[in-house]
């Protein structure tokens, strides 16, 4: 190997170096200001089939209103009572 | 009227929580889990219909119609209980009578709910108008979903042949004659709902037509001794079985289109007219015998009662000529009117006692 190849050799390592590290503080710099990546966030949970008997609207927590103005979630989910004993009505 | 989807009777407008009700937050009204994301956990302790009972939660801001409102005839449908004590003898407070009633009947209980947030529970519930709070309820979804198979279908001209209410026709609807006052009740309860002092009258808008110094020769010649239905409504539904008494089509016998004139069965304030109309209603002496109930009395009140027909027009059918009711019996219940009736076997030989303060027997002459 002459001396020309060892300069670039060390030159191409300099390089290596200089984007590797500008990746990971750019990664970091971004991971903490960008809103929903921070880990300081209320992590969402992971559905799980087992612990949830019936749909639920979403893995993410709701209001009352937030299911009832959901009108494709409560075609999905909503249950039809029972029918009236009888007949009614004044006639 | 059919009842509509389940999803549909829940849904809520998105806009709801800016509302003044929907500012209360859902809870405040319908209880439930707090922060709970499941559907059947976070419907523990659920009050689906806040208004029925107390109606407490309504009370906390209408204080004077939380009051009122359970003693009126929407709330305690005090007519029945009248007539059957009237028919039996028998108080209303009896166990059999109140399990009866319950179970057949009590759903035509009306709640604040049933009419300013939801259908009645006579059509199975369900929000209307993506849970709205109305001051106004509305006349198809509310008023006739119970008053509909008779009140309902004259109004609109729903009967065959037989054209709508003129009050219709111009853009009035049920509200713009029953007040809230007669709705609500005024803190008594009155016997029938013909004794609400506060119920409708077609003076309020027609001043002086009742009076003998109109200038209409109809109204003056008449004043005093004609209800204003005998000139002004047309043919209306009279039912001649009780709803409790079902055959495999879920009637016994169908109504029948009829118009009939009559004594007034009972005189009073609000209509001190000797001359009405009577309508057929659903009430035999075995109507309640599923029951072990009888009714021993059942000849003590007309089966043919007071009729207020919402089929109102100006010019109707019977006052195109004067002899149509002046020498004529045909538009009056007359003994053998009944007679026919008993023969086709829609009415039975009891009623001719049970009618015979209300029956015609002498039409009033040709002039």
């Amino acid at each position: 190997m002459n001396a020309p190849d060892a300069a670039a050799c060390r030159d191409r390592r300099w390089m290596f170096w200089f984007v590797v590290l500008s990746a990971v503080s750019t990664s970091l710099v971004l991971n903490v200001s960008l809103p929903g990546c921070s880990s300081t966030e209320n992590p969402t949970p992971s559905p799980s089939p087992t612990a949830e008997p019936t749909p639920t609207p979403s893995a993410q927590a709701r209001t009352c209103a937030g299911c009832h103005t959901d009108e494709d979630l409560l075609k999905e989910v909503a249950t039809p009572l029972p029918p009236p004993a009888e007949d009614t009505g004044e006639g | 009227m059919p009842p509509v989807e389940a999803w549909e009777k829940v849904l809520v407008n998105a806009d709801f929580e800016e509302s003044t009700h929907g500012s209360l937050g859902c809870r405040h009204c319908h209880a439930g889990a707090e922060g709970v994301n499941e559907k059947d956990a976070a419907h523990v302790g659920l009050v689906a219909r806040p208004s029925a009972g107390a109606a407490e939660v309504c009370a906390a801001c209408h204080a004077q119609i939380a009051e009122d409102f359970p003693k009126s005839l929407h709330a305690t449908q005090n007519g029945y209980f009248t007539m059957y004590a009237a028919r039996s003898g028998q108080s209303p407070d009896n166990a059999q009578y109140a399990a009866m009633f319950e179970s057949r009947c009590a759903e035509c209980h009306a709640t604040c709910g049933q009419c300013h947030v939801s259908r009645p529970a006579a059509v199975d519930g369900g929000l209307t108008r993506g849970h709205e709070f109305r001051k106004t309820p509305l006349q198809t979804e509310n008023c006739t979903a119970c008053h509909g198979s008779r009140v309902g279908d004259e109004f609109r001209g729903r009967n065959a042949g037989i054209p709508e209410d003129v009050h219709y026709l111009n853009g009035m609807n049920c509200m713009s004659c029953h007040t809230g006052m007669e709705l609500h009740g005024d803190g008594t309860t009155p016997a029938h709902r013909q004794d609400n002092a506060a119920g409708p009258a077609c003076v309020n808008c027609h001043p002086g037509s009742d009076s003998a110094e109109d200038d209409n020769l109809w109204h003056s010649n008449h004043a005093g001794k004609l209800a204003c239905q005998v000139c002004h409504s047309q043919p209306y539904k009279n039912c001649y079985s009780c709803h409790v008494q079902l055959d495999s089509q879920g009637i016994d016998f169908p109504s029948q289109i009829d118009f009939r004139i009559g004594h007034n069965p009972k005189k009073s304030a609000q209509h001190p007219e000797e001359w009405v109309l009577l309508r057929h209603v659903p009430i035999r002496p075995d109507t309640f015998m599923a029951w072990n109930i009888d009714l021993p009395l059942y000849t003590a009140e007309p089966t043919w009662r007071l009729a207020s027909p919402h089929n109102i027009v100006r010019n109707a059918p019977q006052t195109a000529a004067c002899d149509n009711c002046h020498g004529s019996d045909d538009l009056f219940l007359t003994p053998a009117h009944i007679q026919d009736l008993i023969t086709e076997g829609v009415m039975i030989s009891d009623e001719i006692e049970a009618n015979a303060s209300v029956v015609v027997d002498n039409p009033p002459g040709e002039l």
